[in-house]
C-alpha cells in the first residue's frame, strides 16, 4: 500500500528526485517515516471499532481490516432505556459504513479460531487471513454450570445482556407483564461487563411501572454485597421510586442468603443458598462472564479467563504482536465499560501506528465516563481519569455523582442531558 | 491518506509535493496532545466540534481553555461531569490538549 503511494506520487510529481532530494536536503528518513502493515482487528464494539478508527485516522497507510460477524451493532449502552420503552432499538442499532467510508475494510464474518504465533485468523464463512498484528476486543462470554439450570433459561429468564432480540424479548416481557407482577433482576457475582448496568435497569423498569404498572416491584436478588455508584443509586431510587422490603426497589445483598444455588424455570423461582426462594413473574438473570471464546481459543486467557496485556500497549503478555482490548482484558483500575474500551482502543492505536513508524509511543492517558439513568430525565454518572504507573493502570482522579439531595435536582437533570450528548458522540467517535 | 484520489485528480505537481511532505509527517506522528484530545472527542463530539447538548471545544484560545479546566477542577466554576476529568491531568497536559483541539 505505502509503495502502491509512493509509485503514484513519483509519477505524478514526474520524477523520483523528489525522495532523494528530500533526503539530500538532510532530513533523517525516520522523520519522513510512515507507519504501514497490516492490521486485523476482530470484534466491531466500542473498543475494536475505536481502534479500527483510530489506526486509520493516525496511521492511513495502515491496512486496517475490521471483523465482525453482525453486519450492524447495537450498543449495550442505552439498550435499558429500549428495555423500559423510552427508545426503540432502531436507535441504537449502527452500520460500518462510516468505517469503510474511511477506507477500513470491514468483513461481516465469525472468527472461528486464531493463530496468535503466526496472526493468522480463521473465518467461519471459510478461508484465513493474516496480518501483521491482530487487535482482539471480543468481549464477553457467559459460562455455565455456576448455579443450577443456568444453561437452560435463556428464553425463559433472558439476561439482555448482550443487545439485541435478547432486549427486545426482555422488554416484551415486562410489558406483557400484569400490574402487581415482580421482577427479579439477578447480577452474577463481579467481574462482569457494565458493573453499574444492573441497577440502572432496575431505575428504568421502576419508572416503567411508575406510569403503567403502579402497584409491580422489582427486586434486585445480588450475588455481590456492595455495586457500583451504590450511595448515588439508593439515595435516587428512595427519592423517586421508594426502596426496601415491599416498596417498589428492594435490593438483597449476597450476604442475606449467599449466592444464588438454583433456577427454576418452570416454577419462575429463584433460590438462594441458604434456603430463600423468591418468584418472579419476569427473571432477568445475566449469567456469571469471562472473557470471549475467541481469546481462549487463541490461548492468550490467564487462570481466571481474562487476558493478560501490557497495559500501556495493550499487547498480550504472551503473544507478541496481538493485542486485547476491552472487557475482554485486565486492565487495571478500569472498570469492563464501553468507555474504558474506546478508551483503550485509543492507546492501543497509538502504540501499534508508533511502532510500525517506528517512532516512540506517546505516554498513554485514559479516562472512563459512565451515566446512569435513575428515569428519562435524572442521572448519576461516575467518572475518571487515569494513568500508567509501575506496570498498570492507575486512577488519578474520580468522583461519583454525590447521592440526591447532595446537589440541586437541576443537577441530575443536566446529567440526564449530557448522557445523551455522551451516546451521541462516543457512536460518532466510533461508527462515524 | 486521500493522496490516491487527489493523484487521480491531477491537481498540479506543486500541491501535491506539499501534501505529500506533510502526509508524511503526520502520518508517522502520534503526539501526547493528540492521544489527551482524543479523550475530550468521545463526549464533546469527533475533533471537539460538539455533539448536542454537550458543547464544541475546538478552536478555543488555548490560555481560556487551560483557565477554564482548572476551574472546573478548583470547582471555582460550577460543573457536573467536568471538574472530575479536569482533576485528572496537569497543567502541562491541559496545555497540550488545549493547543491540539485550537487547531481544529
Amino acid at each position: 500500500m505505502q509503495d502502491m503511494n509512493r509509485r503514484e506520487f513519483m509519477r505524478v510529481l514526474g520524477t523520483t528526485g523528489a525522495v532523494s532530494g528530500m533526503t539530500a536536503l538532510g532530513i533523517p528518513t525516520s522523520v519522513l517515516a510512515k507507519a504501514s502493515g497490516k492490521v486485523i482487528v476482530v470484534g466491531g464494539g466500542f473498543g475494536g471499532a475505536t481502534c479500527a478508527q483510530y489506526l486509520k485516522r493516525w496511521g492511513p497507510d495502515i491496512d486496517v481490516t475490521l471483523i465482525e460477524k453482525e453486519a450492524k451493532y447495537v450498543t449495550c449502552p442505552f439498550s435499558n432505556v429500549v428495555l423500559a420503552g423510552d427508545m426503540t432499538i432502531d436507535q441504537i442499532t449502527h452500520s460500518y459504513d462510516g468505517l469503510k467510508a474511511k477506507g477500513i475494510k470491514v468483513v461481516t464474518d465469525e472468527v472461528t479460531g486464531v493463530d496468535a504465533g503466526a496472526k493468522k485468523v480463521t473465518l467461519k464463512g471459510g478461508g484465513t487471513m493474516s496480518a501483521d498484528m491482530l487487535v482482539l476486543s471480543p468481549g464477553v462470554k457467559f459460562i455455565y454450570d455456576r448455579v443450577e439450570n443456568d444453561d437452560k433459561v435463556e428464553e425463559s429468564m433472558p439476561h439482555a445482556w448482550k443487545a439485541g432480540p435478547q432486549t427486545s424479548l426482555l422488554r416484551k416481557q415486562i410489558m406483557a407483564m400484569k400490574d402487581g407482577g415482580t421482577v427479579l433482576i439477578l447480577p452474577p457475582p463481579k467481574p462482569f461487563r457494565c458493573p453499574p448496568g444492573p441497577y440502572e435497569r432496575a431505575s428504568l423498569i421502576a419508572n416503567y411501572f411508575t406510569k403503567n404498572k403502579p402497584k409491580s416491584k422489582i427486586i434486585i436478588v445480588d450475588s455481590n454485597e456492595s455495586h457500583s455508584k451504590q450511595k448515588s443509586f439508593h439515595a435516587a431510587w428512595k427519592h423517586i421510586y421508594g426502596m426496601g422490603e415491599g416498596k417498589m426497589i428492594h435490593w438483597v445483598k449476597e450476604t442475606e442468603g449467599g449466592k444464588i444455588e438454583k433456577l427454576d424455570p418452570s416454577n419462575m423461582t429463584v433460590t438462594k443458598e441458604f434456603g430463600d426462594t423468591f418468584k418472579g413473574d419476569v427473571i432477568n438473570f445475566i449469567p456469571y462472564q469471562k472473557a470471549a471464546e475467541l481469546v481462549h481459543q487463541a490461548g492468550v486467557t490467564n487462570k481466571d479467563g481474562w487476558c493478560d496485556v501490557h497495559q500501556d500497549t495493550f499487547e498480550s503478555t504472551v503473544a507478541k504482536d496481538v493485542y486485547v482490548l476491552g472487557d475482554a482484558c485486565v486492565a487495571g483500575a478500569m472498570p469492563k465499560s464501553g468507555h474504558s474500551a474506546n478508551s483503550q482502543a485509543k492507546n492501543c492505536a497509538a502504540a501499534i501506528v508508533t511502532k510500525l513508524a517506528g517512532k516512540e509511543q506517546p505516554t498513554p492517558t485514559y479516562a472512563n465516563t459512565c451515566y446512569s439513568y435513575i428515569s428519562p430525565d435524572f442521572a448519576i454518572s461516575v467518572a475518571a481519569v487515569y494513568g500508567f504507573k509501575d506496570g498498570s493502570i492507575k486512577k488519578i482522579a474520580a468522583g461519583v455523582t454525590p447521592p440526591h439531595p447532595g446537589e440541586k435536582d437541576r443537577f441530575y437533570k443536566n446529567e440526564a442531558k449530557y448522557a445523551k450528548g455522551w451516546y451521541k458522540s462516543i457512536t460518532e467517535d466510533m461508527f462515524g | 491518506m486521500n493522496l490516491k484520489r487527489v493523484a487521480q485528480t491531477g491537481v498540479a505537481a506543486g500541491v501535491l509535493g506539499i501534501l505529500l511532505f506533510s502526509g508524511a509527517a503526520s502520518a508517522a506522528e502520534v503526539s501526547r496532545g493528540a492521544l489527551l484530545a482524543a479523550h475530550c472527542e468521545s463526549c464533546h463530539g469527533v475533533g471537539g466540534k460538539g455533539a448536542t447538548p454537550n458543547p464544541g471545544i475546538s478552536g478555543m484560545d488555548v490560555a481560556d481553555m487551560v483557565d477554564i479546566m482548572k476551574a472546573f477542577a478548583s470547582k471555582e466554576e460550577s460543573s457536573t461531569m467536568m471538574y472530575r476529568h479536569a482533576q485528572g491531568y496537569t497543567d502541562e497536559e491541559l496545555k497540550l490538549m488545549a493547543e491540539y483541539l485550537k487547531g481544529k
